[in-house]
């Protein structure tokens, strides 16, 4: 069932178990338009499992989600993950695997120029041109998380998933994903972005959402907590090249 | 002796059109397959093919659609299995495959009164053994793979690089899962008389492996392994014609043989290259 015009994704009463143990309990949750929604979190507090429940992949024991309608057969949402898909021993361009974020259930015969100049305005947004006709196995870690938000872009979707964009980066790639997706968010896009703090993304987000204990326990605008965490982990990630760590 | 001496027999003529089709088609459905890190699965099935073989013969059915029947049942059989299945997926695939070969060698057995030769020809592939009707059947099921593909390429591509994005994407992972297995079956159905049921996986899978070497892309890989395919399957043939071999080997040896060329070329031009960078 589709959400209001307004709403992009609500979650009530949302439950995971898995193997009997409660993974998440009694999560609530709605997005609006325009968000960008950081879930916060300590490893295993359930932020990963949470955006996976939202779209499918994990199933839930209890509660209800509902998302907003998309084009063509689409859900309206796509998920960007922290992984790449495994590379295998066939060659895929940087151009087939965007191009996957336009294949729906109704999709049948080859491309259309109008789809295929859809993929290119998608890896021209991601500042990936150069890339198009390479191998995807072939693309450096942050380059690699530019073509996989294109694949998400690529079929317009209203609500973004994020998960972990910036875990293993170089200082570099965090900087030019971070550009990006400043970039998103002033061309409307809603997101959720999953990250162990704010770091470099505190300027980022108008709300942010604290897992704790398969829980939620904070809902609101970003607190100074939140950006005194940012900054400790900017330190940790300058300090060696200032010299002030051992 | 001229060179095209072969074809003026009408069962060679059957045998190449036999062969071409599976050779033009195997490798198409092969590359998904791969991608997949399902390269066994054609193996598997086989298996079970010979087991519909064996109802056919005993009840004087054509075994070309009998093969057909249990290898598109085992196809689901074991996509169900793997994805569904609480035993290992490997264990539960390995009892159905042995189950499939051993029913198989019993029933045909039964069936055609002689195990022998009867098997081999199903095992490795014949020559003589294409009759019209076979061939009839063969190119309407190769049609069939090529039109499958055409139509739902871009889903099976998508389904095969990454299921949980084409997953979050509306797609029905299950249904096209099933629709590649049973590509797989038919593909199987389709060289049983030329390659034979043991080795027809080989001919999925081999002409992919060569053709990524030379390949930048996942639509030049399809498109190079049914050309090397192809090569591999008339050839193959070919050689089989004149030492007078079961052509299931001599068509997977060629396929080889591409593959080992290949790769010498391919390491040669690379430290070529080296050398003069």
């Amino acid at each position: 069932m589709p959400v209001t015009a307004r709403l992009l994704v609500e979650a009530k009463n949302l439950c995971v178990e898995r193997s009997g143990a409660s993974i998440l309990h009694d999560i609530n949750l709605e997005v609006d338009h325009g968000e960008v929604v950081a879930l916060l979190g300590a490893n295993g507090s359930g932020k990963s499992t949470l955006l996976h429940a939202l779209v499918g992949l994990i199933p839930i024991s209890a509660g209800s989600v509902e998302l907003c309608a998309g084009h063509d057969g689409q859900t309206g949402i796509a998920l960007v993950p922290q992984f790449a898909p495994p590379v295998s021993l066939i060659p895929l361009t940087v151009f087939e695997l965007v191009a996957t974020g336009l294949t729906t259930k109704r999709s049948v015969l080859g491309l259309t120029r109008k789809q295929r100049g859809q993929i290119r305005n998608a890896i021209d947004q991601v500042g990936l041109n150069s890339k198009s006709t390479e191998k995807y196995s072939s693309l450096s870690g942050g380059q690699l998380r530019r073509a996989l938000i294109a694949r998400a872009l690529v079929a317009d979707a209203e609500l973004l998933l994020l998960d972990e964009p910036l875990t293993g980066l170089d200082r570099e790639s965090i900087k030019t994903v971070v550009e990006l997706m400043a970039r998103l968010r002033a061309s409307g896009h809603s997101m959720i972005v999953v990250s162990h703090e704010l770091a470099d993304l505190e300027n980022l987000f108008t709300r942010v959402i604290e897992l704790n204990n398969r829980k939620v326990t904070y809902d609101g605008a970003p607190l100074a907590r939140h950006k005194h965490e940012a900054h400790h982990h900017d330190y940790q990630l300058i300090a060696p090249d200032l010299g002030l760590l051992p | 002796m001229s060179v095209f001496e072969i074809f003026e027999f009408t069962f060679m003529q059957y045998a190449f059109i036999a062969a071409s089709v599976v050779g033009l088609t195997a490798p198409l459905v092969g590359v998904f397959l791969v991608q997949r890190r399902l390269a066994l699965l054609g193996d598997g099935i086989g298996h079970i093919a010979l087991t519909g073989i064996g109802i056919a013969l005993l009840t004087n059915q054509a075994p070309i659609w009998g093969a057909l029947v249990a290898a598109c049942f085992g196809a689901i059989l074991v996509e169900y299995l793997r994805t569904k299945s609480k035993i290992a997926g490997d264990t539960a695939l390995s009892i159905i495959f042995y189950g499939g070969i051993a029913s198989g060698v019993l029933l045909t057995s039964i069936g055609s009164g002689s195990a022998g030769s009867m098997l081999s020809s199903y095992l490795f592939g014949s020559l003589t053994t294409v009759s019209s009707s076979d061939l009839y059947a063969v190119v309407g099921l190769g049609a069939a793979i090529v039109i499958t593909i055409t139509l739902l390429g871009r889903q099976l591509q998508a389904v095969s690089i990454d299921p949980d994005h084409a997953h979050v994407q509306g797609m029905n992972v299950n249904l096209i899962s099933i629709v590649l297995a049973v590509l797989s079956a038919v593909t199987v159905t389709v060289g049983m008389r030329a390659v034979g049921l043991l080795l027809v996986s080989a001919i999925m899978i081999i002409p992919v492996v060569s053709a990524q070497q030379l390949s930048k892309s996942f639509f030049q890989t399809a498109i190079f392994a049914s050309a090397i395919g192809w090569i591999s399957a008339v050839t193959g043939l070919t050689f089989s014609y004149y030492v007078d071999v079961p052509p299931g080997s001599t068509i997977v040896l060629t396929a080889l043989a591409c593959f080992a060329i290949i790769s010498i070329l391919k390491t040669a031009m690379m430290l070529v290259t080296k050398g003069k960078s």
